[in-house]
């Protein structure tokens, strides 16, 4: 028994009323002295009895009705065991682990048997949904409850392993939305290999999130591995490929693994590209560097497998890995200056150049360069953009509106100008001059040009110009005295990056910071537009596409399907990537690879400790209110049982809890009892007046 | 000589000059015979009196009605006569020993047996069954000792608690007031034993009083006095009652309390109403059936009544024995 709102359960002082009411207007049967009661008759029924009897009655009456209305508004819960019948019974959610890691050794097909008992045991009318728990919680038999246990199994069939992975934390997470309008009590069912790598970071995260409107009862039905105890099946796994150089390098790692000779296959865009053979140590991790291979030009579709020496294999779906190389020469970007000799001009080219990003500076004059071939280029640097003239911004400016971008600095011509060409802000002044030297104050570590990026607070900074961002500008960082010191502006499809600051290293030291080559990397890579869409992503991931309100492009799964439909490409949108392989994005800035590869964690078929998973199990008893214990260890039989196939989930099932709750029944008391209360108060009243007549005895 | 009727003993029907100052003085004595009037005074004997005096006065016999020297019969010398009441002269004509009687020897004797159980206490606290019998004894004593009657008492409830034997000497009455008015009502009723207690203590002939509410069974109780009828004394039953117990008059139901027994009945007020006061009613007529199957006479009384009806009835009772 619980209640949803014991405060009211304050309301039973109330009765105090009806005790005093009763205490003050019970009146005894008046007792008279008589001479003699020879010639009295005693009556049928005593009448002092009956009115005691009346009177107890009542007052009993009115105080199981207050007890009764407050026990209502209280809304308490009956908890009891076993499967209930009626709409009032708890729903019985059934959770089956569909992450790659189910793949293994039948995993899936005991959890199919822990469910399939699970819908057997199903009472009349009780109603139950399957849902598939891998990068998320997904319903698979319906959008409503069912009690068709025909149409659940079919369901349950239905039921296939993915390359995903779950994390417990997100799938705990992730009740609450699946049963955001549930109200009443539900029962989850949770069958899964229960892998140690799943276990969240907190261990709060394992708890299903609370309700008011809800009482959620989780039981445990671990399938992982058969024999109690164990560690995890082997299992030898593709962690990564990478190009190093002119070699293409495979991780190879193996889980619970013995010494063994494996072979792994090279296939580059859809050729093979060769095999090696290498033995890998018991339980370890092995490069398998494959020698110069032939890269054509562009992105390329590398794939890598394992095809030898894995007899013994518990997984074979993380056997094979997916890569996107980008094989092409340096594109040249102009670098606009108005002396090439500047210090600036030194360090953006070299810092492009260390930061192996595709690009290569090419200094121009500003005087001398040709506009017209703007178009040729996706970005292009200025080290100083006060020094550009107002031709040449007009046409800058028009090659951005039409989705160029521009990285600038604002260097000592800049301080000179009132208002800045391009972007057309006016300088508001400078700061730091004759000021405290400045720092890095705020920065926006998220964002795709920051990110990873470290060394901010190692930054000295002397001078800035003083610019008032407009409201669609974002400030990537921002200095001490918070002034904009790296600021994006859009313009139409385009965008400037601007520094607040010089690049010579005389107002600030960032050229000669280890960040700024990274800094110039990912710069290039945002400009350009090949940072906005990752080369390689591990499946459930979600990818943005379409920038600044553009279009999304088409999108093609690895099975050569368009994901999106004509509507959806012209507007931004992010899409959740749910296979394994390459997606091909073509986009207006043209096409990308995306290649989607399994969570490596998922790899690992280590099983969650049995002390973890009995922590787990109290902490879930021990939300499930008081006297959930025994539930609970009735439920940690039964996910035993279920888990060794051998009692299967009868009696998993024997353990349900179910909460019933009694406020409808007791307003229905409550009704009655006013209406009992007033009859028998009228009745009360009648028998004031003596009804019989008794017959007297019979005299001599 | 004859002896004097009962409508002799009886107050003569007065002439119309006598009616007016009668009418005057009965109402005058009604007045002073009202029972709560009597029961303010606080001398018994004093209230005997008034209730006596005032009886007697619409009367035109004499007080001493009844008393002379005449000659009234002859009878056989019984043993334990006194012999010098022998007429010798009948004896040295006859040869036998005969008694000859005058008038003034048929004095009677009063023996008053009154009820003092708990149950006379009914009435309380005003003018209780108890207190009505009290002076009604008193003025029966009173009366008969003018009468020169000799006057006993015996004051019983389930045991005797006092008795006097009749007597005419000098205190008695002062002797039988005294016992009167000290007795208190307690204790349940048994009629049975004073009865033969006073049978065994007195042979002699008389007027045997009983005050009391009876609430017993009138066979019962008739059975107890009717040895008293065959010995030859003239039984009188004043069965006093309160008016409350003749028409209970209960507003609503209450729980009766019996103050002999403690047993307690509850009763509709409807019950006490319309049942109880014809129960009653048929519990006097079947005591009065059975007291004049057995010679004996019976006068209901309530508290209140003047006293003056229960002293008439005795005056009827005494010239009816001459």
């Amino acid at each position: 028994m619980s209640l949803l709102a014991p405060l009211y359960l304050l309301g039973l002082a109330a009765i105090a009323l009806p005790l005093w009411l009763h205490r003050r207007r019970v009146r005894e049967t008046r007792r008279e002295p008589f001479s003699s009661a020879w010639l009295l008759e005693p009556q049928p029924q005593p009448l002092r009895a009956r009115r005691r009897w009346q009177h107890l009655t009542l007052l009993a009456l009115r105080l199981l009705l207050l007890a009764a209305l407050c026990c209502a508004f209280a809304q308490p819960l009956w908890r009891r065991h076993g499967a209930p019948a009626g709409t009032h019974a708890a729903l019985q959610l059934i959770v089956l682990d569909t992450s790659m890691s189910m793949g293994a050794d039948g995993r899936l097909g005991r959890a199919r048997a822990v469910a399939r008992g699970l819908i057997d045991r199903l009472g009349a009318g009780e109603r139950a949904q399957i849902l598939s728990a891998a990068d998320g919680l997904s319903v698979v038999s319906g959008a409503e409850p069912t009690a068709d246990a025909t149409a659940l199994r079919a369901a349950l069939a239905g039921v296939r392993v993915g390359p995903g992975r779950l994390d417990y934390g997100a799938a705990m997470a992730g009740l609450d939305a699946v049963l955001a309008r549930r109200r009443g009590a539900v029962d989850v069912h949770f069958i899964s290999d229960f892998q140690a790598s799943g276990t969240p970071t907190r261990f709060a995260d394992l708890m299903p999130p609370a309700s008011p409107d809800r009482t959620l009862s989780v039981q445990l039905y671990p399938v992982g591995p058969l024999a109690a105890g164990e560690a995890g099946e082997p299992n030898w796994a593709i962690s990564a490929i990478r190009r190093s150089g002119n070699d293409i390098v495979v991780s190879v790692r193996g889980f619970h693994t013995p010494m063994r000779a494996l072979t792994v296959s090279l296939e580059i865009a859809g050729r093979p590209a060769g095999r090696l053979t290498q033995t890998l140590a018991a339980d370890a991790q092995a490069e398998f560097r494959f020698a110069q291979p032939l890269l054509p030009l562009g992105d390329d579709r590398v794939i890598a497998r394992l095809v030898a020496g894995i007899d013994a294999d518990a997984l074979p779906a993380d056997n094979i890995r997916w890569a996107v190389i980008h094989n092409a020469p340096a594109e040249p970007v102009p670098l606009l200056t108005d002396a090439a000799d500047e210090r600036a001009v030194s360090y953006l080219s070299t810092a492009l150049a260390a930061a192996d990003s595709g690009y290569v500076a090419q200094v121009q004059p500003l005087a001398s360069f040709d506009a017209r071939t703007l178009p040729r280029y996706r970005w292009l640097m200025i080290d100083d953009l006060g020094a550009v003239g107002a031709d040449l911004a007009a046409q800058l400016h028009a090659y951005v509106a039409g989705g160029g971008a521009i990285f600038a600095a604002l260097g000592a011509h800049a301080a000179a100008v009132d208002r800045l060409p391009v972007i057309g802000d006016a300088v508001r002044g400078s700061a730091g001059a004759n000021d405290a030297p400045l720092s890095v104050g705020q920065l926006e570590a998220g964002d795709p040009v920051l990110a990873g990026l470290s060394g901010w607070e190692a930054l000295n900074l002397s001078h800035l110009l003083l610019l008032a961002p407009q409201p669609a500008d974002r400030v990537l960082v921002a200095a001490s005295n918070g002034a904009p010191l790296l600021l994006e502006r859009p313009i139409g499809r385009g965008r400037v990056l601007l520094y607040t600051s010089d690049l010579d290293d005389d107002g600030n030291d960032l050229p000669v910071q280890p960040l700024f080559v990274g800094l110039m990397a990912q710069t290039a890579r945002y400009l350009s537009g090949r940072g906005e869409l990752p080369a390689a992503e591990t499946v459930g991931a979600s990818l943005a596409l379409g920038r600044a309100g553009g279009p999304a492009g088409q999108l093609i799964d690895p099975a050569g399907r368009t994901v999106l439909s004509l509507a959806d490409t012209s507007r931004p949108l992010t899409v959740k990537l749910d296979q394994t392989g390459f997606y091909q994005i073509y986009t207006a800035a043209g096409e990308a690879l995306v290649a989607v590869n399994p969570d490596p964690l998922e790899s690992d078929l280590t099983p969650m400790s049995s002390a973890m998973l009995a922590r787990w199990r109290r902490a879930l008893a021990a939300l499930q209110s008081g006297g959930g214990g025994a539930s609970a260890g009735a439920e940690s039989a039964g996910g035993a049982a279920a888990a060794r196939g051998a009692a299967g989930p009868a009696a998993a099932a024997s353990g349900s809890v179910v909460r019933v709750p009694l406020a409808p029944l007791l307003l229905l008391l409550t009704a009655l009892l006013v209406l009992a209360e007033s009859l028998l108060g009228t009745y009360s009243l009648r028998t004031l007046r003596q009804r019989s007549e008794p017959q007297p005895r019979g005299s001599s | 000589m004859t002896v004097p009727s009962i409508e002799e003993a009886m107050p003569e029907q007065p002439t119309p000059a006598e009616r007016a100052p009668a009418r005057h003085a009965a109402a005058s004595a009604a007045r002073l015979l009202a029972p709560e009037v009597l029961a303010g005074l606080a001398n018994l004997p004093l209230a005997a009196r008034v209730a006596v005096e005032g009886t007697l006065v619409g009367l035109h016999r004499s007080p001493r009605l009844g008393f002379s020297q005449e000659f009234v019969e002859y009878r056989a010398y019984m043993e334990g006569d006194d012999p010098r009441f022998i007429d010798w002269n009948v004896y040295a004509r006859t040869d036998r020993t005969v008694i000859k009687r005058f008038l003034g020897e048929t004095n009677s004797h009063l023996m008053l047996l009154l009820d003092a159980s708990a149950s006379m206490g009914y009435g309380a606290p005003g003018l209780s069954k108890f207190r009505y019998a009290q002076l009604l004894a008193a003025s029966l004593a009173y009366l008969a000792s003018r009468q020169h009657d000799a006057v006993g008492l015996l004051v019983f409830d389930e045991a005797v608690r006092e008795l006097r034997a009749p007597s005419t000497r000098t205190g008695q009455l002062e002797g039988v007031l005294h016992l009167i008015e000290r007795a208190a009502p307690a204790h349940r009723t048994d009629y049975r034993q004073p009865v033969e207690r006073f049978r065994s203590h007195s042979a002699r002939r008389g007027m045997v009083a009983l005050l009391s509410d009876f609430y017993c069974d009138p066979a019962a109780l008739i059975d107890s006095v009717r040895p008293l009828a065959f010995q030859g004394s003239d039984v009188m039953l004043f069965q006093i009652l309160h008016p409350r117990e003749l028409e209970p008059a209960l507003r609503d139901g209450a729980l009766l309390e019996d103050m002999e027994t403690g047993e307690q009945v509850e009763v509709s007020a409807e019950y006490a109403r319309r049942v109880y006061p014809a129960r009653v009613r048929r519990h006097v007529q079947a005591l009065r059936d059975a007291a004049a199957a057995a010679g004996a006479d019976h006068l209901l009384l309530d508290t209140s009544q003047p006293l003056a009806v229960p002293l008439r009835q005795y005056l009827r009772f005494r010239e009816r024995r001459r």
